[in-house]
Formats: C-alpha cells, sequence, structure tokens
C-alpha cells in the first residue's frame, strides 16, 4: 500500500488535451491546495514588524521576520 | 510592507527595523531573519535556494532562540513598549480594505511540466499561486440573468469578464496585462436551476490574450468552466466553483525567475474564500493598481 502511495504521488500529472465537464474535476484537483501548501498559515503572523515586536516582548520570545520585498506572492 | 522606501525615517517602527538590519550587509532586505524584539538581528534563517533546505532552517532557527536565551531579559525585550498611534508606519496598503458584501474568492493555480523546467523557475508544479478575487455587489450581481428563469442566460462584461486575466490569475507567472490586450474573451452565466432562494448558476467562458507593451509580449489562451449557488434573499453567493485552464506564454523570459519553454499549460481553481475571519490579512495582489482606493471606497 505504501509504495503504492509513493509511485501514484512520484507521477507525473497528466496533461489535459482541453478543459471539459469530463475534465474539471481532474483540473480542479491539480490547482487545488495541496498538502503542506498553506502550514505556513497556521504560525500566527503580524503583517507589521511594529506588531510582531510588540507580541514577542510582551511573549518575551524571539521574533521570526519573513521579509519580501512587494507581496510573497509573486513580482507583480 | 515597503520599509525601504517609506519616507518616515523617524518613526519608531522604521528605527527599530532599520536597526534590527544595521549589521545585516544588504541592510533592509527580503529574506527569513530571528530578531530580539528590543531590535536585534540574531540570524537569518533562510538556507537552499531555489529548493529551500528545511532542516537547515531549523537548526539555524534552534541556534538563533539559543543567542536570545543567553541574552539578559532587559536586553532582548523591549523596555518601554511604544505607542501603536504614533509609533507605528501607516502603509497606503492600511486604507485598502475588503468593501461590505463583497464576493470574496480565493484562487489557487498550479502549472503544468514544461520542457527544461527547473525548480528554479517559479512556474514549477512543485509552487503553487495563491490570490484573491474580489467583486463588490455592484460586480457580481452581473452573474445573474435579469430573468430568472432556468437556461436565462447573461453575457458577461466589464471588471467581472476582465479580472480573471489583468490580475494574472489564469498563469502562474505575473504580467502587465492591458484591456486592449484582451483579443477576445467571453463569460456567459446560465441559470440551471432554482431552488426557493437558491439560484444555481454555469459558467462558461473562453479568453485569447495577446500583450504587445514594452513590459509583456506574452500571451494567454484558455477557457473558464464553473457552477455557483446564489441566494436571491441575501443577495450573496453561497457557492462557487470554477476552473481555468489554458496555455499561457511568458514574451520575455526574466533571468531571475524563468528557465525552459517559454510555454506551459496553467490550472486556475477558484471558490469561497474559507478564511474570511479577521485573521485573514490576504488581500488580492493586484490591489493597488489592479483595484485601487477609489474601488474599495466606492461600493
Amino acid at each position: 500500500m505504501l509504495a503504492a502511495l509513493l509511485l501514484t504521488a512520484q507521477a507525473p500529472t497528466q496533461t489535459p488535451s482541453r478543459l471539459t465537464w469530463q475534465t474539471f474535476e481532474q483540473i480542479k484537483a491539480h490547482a487545488s491546495l495541496q498538502g503542506n501548501d498553506t502550514v505556513f498559515q497556521s504560525l500566527d503572523w503580524r503583517t507589521r514588524i511594529f506588531d510582531g515586536l510588540v507580541a514577542g516582548s510582551k511573549a518575551d520570545k524571539p521574533v521570526l521576520l519573513w521579509m519580501y520585498f512587494g507581496d510573497p506572492r509573486g513580482h507583480c | 510592507m515597503s520599509y525601504n522606501e517609506h519616507p518616515d525615517k523617524s518613526n519608531w517602527e522604521h528605527r527599530i527595523t532599520t536597526k534590527i538590519f544595521s549589521r545585516n550587509p544588504a541592510g533592509i532586505h527580503q529574506g527569513i531573519y530571528v530578531a530580539t524584539p528590543s531590535g536585534q538581528l540574531l540570524a537569518r534563517v533562510n538556507a537552499g535556494w531555489p529548493d529551500p533546505d528545511a532542516d537547515e532552517t531549523l537548526r539555524l532557527i534552534k541556534q538563533a532562540v539559543s543567542r536570545y536565551k543567553q541574552l539578559p531579559v532587559n536586553e532582548r525585550i523591549i523596555t518601554e513598549l511604544p505607542d501603536p498611534k504614533t509609533d507605528r508606519l501607516t502603509f497606503k496598503q492600511d486604507q485598502f480594505t475588503k468593501p461590505k458584501g463583497t464576493l470574496d474568492l480565493r484562487v489557487t493555480k498550479r502549472g503544468y511540466s514544461f520542457p527544461g523546467m527547473t525548480t528554479f523557475d517559479e512556474r514549477h508544479p512543485k509552487f503553487f499561486g495563491i490570490d484573491r478575487l474580489w467583486f463588490k455587489p455592484s460586480e457580481y450581481k452581473q452573474f445573474i440573468p435579469r430573468q430568472l428563469a432556468a437556461n436565462a442566460s447573461v453575457s458577461i462584461k466589464g471588471p467581472a469578464l476582465e479580472r480573471w486575466i489583468l490580475h494574472n490569475h489564469m498563469q502562474k507567472a505575473c504580467s502587465a496585462w492591458w484591456p486592449e490586450h484582451i483579443k477576445q474573451a467571453s463569460l456567459t452565466s446560465t441559470i440551471t436551476s432554482i431552488s426557493g432562494d437558491a439560484i444555481d448558476i454555469e459558467l462558461k467562458g473562453t479568453f485569447h490574450v495577446k500583450a504587445d507593451s514594452e513590459w509583456n509580449t506574452g500571451s494567454y489562451q484558455g477557457s473558464l468552466l464553473g457552477k455557483a449557488t446564489y441566494n436571491q434573499r441575501t443577495r450573496e453567493f453561497i457557492a462557487w466553483d470554477s476552473v481555468m485552464y489554458g496555455k499561457s506564454t511568458l514574451g520575455k523570459l526574466l533571468p531571475n525567475a524563468h528557465v525552459g519553454d517559454p510555454s506551459q499549460m496553467v490550472a486556475t481553481y477558484a471558490t469561497i474564500n474559507p478564511l474570511t475571519d479577521a485573521d485573514d490579512a490576504m488581500v488580492p495582489s493586484d490591489w493597488l493598481y489592479g483595484y485601487g482606493l477609489n474601488w474599495c471606497r466606492n461600493p
């Protein structure tokens, strides 16, 4: 069972020829979030350095800073 | 947030951010770091590129936490807490908020394999894209045909049609698209059934886009299918399930982002955003140029 699952996970996704109601679910699955895609959202992120430092100070904990020029989703 | 470009250099938040990065060779620079709340940089912890090295990052974080614990408390925390009213920087994005009643869609997208791809390229299927696609009530009412009867249909125009393209929801990369680049676009909504207050619609669309600007010479050819349910009593969409699929071609490969074939097939899925509570700080990535402050100020 484990071997089968691994093989499935490693198999390249077939590229459908076009979008139809028959291929809808297959394409939707490819575009959908998978596994740990959004595990980063489980952290208590603050969107501002000010808020993170104040919260860290109150809890006496170091702060993890994820600094990004623009937007972490891309260079739009 | 653009800390480097913010004009108020004397503000507390700007000063402590500058302090944190004062010993960083590149100054305030992108990356993942660990710092004390008092403004002391402990470590830069992102490791591995383009494939992140999670084990090394964890080791570096643990090392930074150990350094933190060795510092006296008064050196690692803020001894006098700042005032959020005066000491917190304000940014233009703070003014961009979701208008009441907005149809808030979560868009996720992922490309398919293409010749010559490596994980250097953001288009690699290993990477997904996530965004928000918002329609105000004045925009999303277009999706409902005027005649509320089965088989009634309406052709979607304007932002409800163009936003799918102009905001890059159909491709993995981000390009500058203008309305005149849309060579052909159609999106039709047809009522498939009505049950009580619930109106079920089916969406069908096709898109052909070709840019010819200084910044973008790419193209896209694809289609959209979807199903959604509108509650005519509460005047809101209660379900949304749509997929876009098409061929995205970059006009120019960016040396710091792309490698391999300029074309790939891309899948995009839109559904009602499940994270609509206050913790969801994500706004559409194209909030500034795609929507703008006037958009959210005028329902």
